[in-house]
């Protein structure tokens, strides 16, 4: 399935929900979806990874790029997501630490925005 | 049953349909639902670091062996996949560092070929041991 991202404001946050394949070919587009929103002033995310049906490395490198970004505007960047599938690709590489990943996006959005909190 | 050999324009969008040749060879291999993903996800991770090197007009092939040649290895080898062009050094930066850590995981053993120009990336699924459920 094709990459989809759809954004709405939600508790003064911007949920990013995310759907389909997140690989070498899609990764640009969900770059320049992330880029365009901190430029645009979006700086506390939440990406909604539930519809996520595949994640490769290049992938996991926009969302670390994404979460560099938002943090120089002292923003955030929550993802969630239950799929073992997918967090398994987050353990491996080591960034369930780097990462607060929730397992609904109620729960995202009752965490802190602080750029240091862990879920 | 063999071989399965997949020549595609060294194109990201394409990195897809390999994935989907590779989960259908180890599925049809028997491999459990568990080694099935570690394929998916290797494979992919090997096609994209291949095609990131190269330019579109080059061409990447992989291939899937579910009947390897054995050479007396105690633990037997389940299936080989193969990515070609693509050598160890030159180009990896973290993404690909990253990719390296996911292959290290994924499979039982990788490893890259220098034995013709651009070389390979061989990954290799072992046949898993009946193993009793930890406690």
């Amino acid at each position: 399935m094709d990459l989809s991202v759809t954004t709405r404001e939600e508790a003064g946050r911007t949920v990013v929900e995310v759907g389909g394949e997140i690989d070498v070919y899609s990764a640009p587009t969900l770059r320049d979806r992330l880029n365009g929103l901190v430029a645009d002033g979006h700086h506390d995310l939440v990406v909604d990874m539930q519809g996520v049906e595949f994640l490769d490395s290049t992938g996991l490198g926009v969302l670390v790029g994404g979460l560099k970004r938002v943090r120089t505007h002292n923003g955030s960047l929550h993802l969630v997501c239950s799929q073992e599938r997918v967090l398994k690709v987050f353990r491996i590489t080591g960034l369930t630490k780097v990462f607060a990943i929730h397992d609904t996006v109620e729960q995202a959005l009752a965490a802190d925005t602080g750029a240091d909190d862990k879920a | 049953m063999g071989l399965v050999s997949l020549r595609f324009s060294a194109s990201a969008s394409h990195v897809r349909t390999a994935r989907l040749v590779a989960v259908t060879v180890a599925r049809r291999a028997g491999l459990g639902e568990e080694q099935v993903e570690a394929v998916r996800q290797a494979v992919g991770e090997a096609c994209a670091l291949s095609v990131g090197r190269l330019s579109p007009d080059t061409q990447v092939t992989l291939t899937l062996d579910d009947a390897p040649r054995q050479d007396g290895a105690p633990s037997p080898a389940r299936l080989v996949a193969r990515v070609s062009p693509l050598d160890a050094v030159g180009g990896v930066g973290s993404v690909g560092d990253l990719g390296l850590a996911v292959l290290g995981e994924l499979t039982d053993h990788y490893a890259f070929e220098s034995g013709e120009p651009g070389g390979a990336l061989r990954l290799t699924w072992l046949q898993q041991p009946q193993q009793p459920r930890p406690l």
